[in-house]
């Protein structure tokens, strides 16, 4: 007979966060709650809007404004230092060097696309990647790619092998980038058998499949292009997508029916339809994304809930960023609340 | 207004000349005026519901621009927009409405308007760059009608003050002046007359 202590679990969380996530979860009651967001739509004006941003945990840094790109400055600011701060918690550089690597494909997009046409774009490179930009110009300029990481030499050939970088359609050049990158950042999560990322994922890619699926659609591009621009590493695999390319628009919720993406398909589409806005169907993708990421609650020690707090840190500042963009622009309250995820409203 | 002109004969008869062409040249120029006016006036009428169907088509897919903007961080739609997929040539050649030399734009379009990938963009997007490019043809036919217009409504002023010219000011003073050739003439013939019946009856007296 067994002993009790054979049926016990072996003790073996891993307490290595437990520093990072108590100091995670301090910063999460600073999130933007509903009212706060409520208060900035209906703010009167961009004063009355930075006014009651400065009661918030922006409060510190809210600038006074007088070009709204100094307010995108702002944001960008806000996302570096929540960025440095997660990548100093972290023990596992492996995996939360993949935020900071995003910034290296985005930068490898800009300076590719400049060379192409023959423009200096190195105004928009950002400083938040894992390569400094100057290494990556220079890599770019000299046609030198030895010095880069493998991740950015592999992409780099794959474009190169796709066709002449001087040839390459501009959507083909993003749509190559952007796979590698999901390629890239699915091989590490696998690798470090990390299940939530995996999940997540999983869905950004789904949702991103799906969007670019409903848009190509929309806007009747080449039926060709669905073999090259969805990317794979979805729950649901591309050829499913193939096999809906001749379907209505309005019998594609019919057909996504059994996956856990029906309902925002059948109100997102619903909506595109009557009133020709994608703003309900990213609405709905946006809740469903950071809906998820409120899993990571329930984890009491990982590295999970700080890779879900710069997601969904990345959500807030676009909500505050739409906010911003439609009041300096005197879009009316009805037009912001369409495009923020119902999480806030 | 009398013009500078001898009261001799031959003054009135190149006078009278001068004013037949005149006459001429006014009902002819009236004529084009009356042409001119009826083409200008078609073209408004055409471009009165082209330019409200423009302007609303701009206004709305400006405000999807600021919409799609409001979604994505600067730096994403200046990366999306960089290398723009489309390219527009727009060939100028010139055509003749009533003499008057206007433009005649040729546009020629090549490869697609979505030139973006879309991991990072919005379908905002999509719909504003569609909006834009469906107003953008209808935008060149608006700039070579007003040109037109603009051209036409510049000969008509050019044509007017010609007719009005000739109407208030060249045909009367030449009708004024030649009917004081005519007056002078005709008092010289008088003149003559009476000198030659005085002759007579002196020579008779004697």
């Amino acid at each position: 007979m067994k002993q009790l202590s054979e049926y016990r679990l072996p003790f073996t969380y891993n307490t290595h966060y437990a520093y990072g996530v108590g100091r995670i979860r301090a910063l999460e009651t600073r999130l933007l709650r509903r009212h706060d967001i409520s208060r900035l739509v209906g703010a009167e004006d961009t004063d009355a809007f930075l006014r009651i941003l400065g009661e918030t945990d922006y409060g510190e840094t809210v600038p006074s404004l007088s070009d709204p790109d100094h307010f995108e400055d702002f944001l960008s600011g806000h996302m570096a230092s929540t960025l440095n701060l997660i990548v100093h918690l972290s023990k596992n550089p492996e995996v939360t060097d993949l935020l900071k690597m995003r910034s290296d494909y985005y930068n490898l997009k800009i300076l590719l696309k400049g060379s192409i046409s023959g423009r200096d774009m190195e105004f928009f490179l950002s400083p938040s990647g894992q390569v400094p930009p100057a290494v990556l110009l220079r890599a770019i300029r000299d046609e030198d790619v030895g010095h880069l990481p493998g991740y950015l030499r592999q992409t780099i050939q794959t474009i190169e092998g796709f066709s002449p970088s001087d040839e390459i359609e501009p959507q083909s050049l993003d749509v190559l980038v952007d796979k590698a990158m999901f390629s890239h950042f699915l091989s590490v999560v696998m690798k470090v058998g990390m299940m939530f990322l995996w999940g997540w994922l999983e869905r950004e890619i789904d949702l991103l499949n799906i969007k670019t699926f409903v848009r190509l659609l929309w806007s009747q591009q080449a039926p060709e292009l669905l073999k090259t621009n969805l990317c794979d590493g979805g729950s649901l695999a591309v050829e499913f997508y193939r096999m809906l390319q001749e379907e209505p628009l309005d019998g594609l919720p019919q057909r996504f029916g059994q996956t856990r993406y029906a309902r925002l398909l059948d109100e997102g589409i619903a909506s595109l339809q009557t009133k020709g806005s994608f703003a309900r169907l990213e609405q709905l993708c946006d809740g469903f994304l950071i809906t998820y990421l409120g899993r990571a609650r329930l984890t009491t020690f990982g590295l999970e809930p700080l890779m879900a707090y710069v997601l969904i840190k990345e959500y807030e500042i676009k909500a505050i960023r739409t906010i911003f963009t439609c009041k300096w622009n005197h879009l009316p309250p009805e037009s912001i609340q369409e495009r923020l995820p119902d999480v806030y409203l | 207004m009398l013009l500078a002109a001898n009261p001799t004969r031959m003054h009135l008869l190149r006078l009278k000349k001068r004013l037949k062409l005149a006459i001429r040249g006014h009902k002819l120029l009236k004529d084009k005026q009356d042409e001119l006016m009826r083409r200008f006036m078609d073209l408004v009428k055409q471009i009165q519901g082209l330019r409200q169907e423009v302007e609303r088509d701009l206004h709305r897919a400006f405000e999807r621009f600021t919409m799609a903007r409001s979604v994505m961080s600067r730096a994403s739609v200046e990366e999306a927009l960089a290398l723009p997929g489309k390219r527009l040539d727009v060939g100028v050649t010139t055509q003749r409405i009533m003499n008057v030399e206007v433009p005649l734009f040729e546009p020629r379009a090549e490869g697609r308007i979505y030139c973006y990938g879309f991991a990072n963009t919005s379908g905002e997007l999509d719909v504003s760059l569609r909006s834009l490019d469906a107003v953008l043809l209808r935008l060149l036919e608006l700039a070579q009608t007003e040109k037109t217009i603009m051209l036409l409504a510049d000969e008509i002023d050019r044509t007017r003050r010609r007719v009005n010219a000739l109407e208030y000011t060249l045909i009367p003073s030449l009708k004024e002046t030649i009917r004081f050739i005519t007056m002078k003439l005709e008092e010289l013939e008088r003149s003559n007359l009476t000198r030659l019946m005085k002759i007579k009856e002196m020579a008779e007296e004697r």
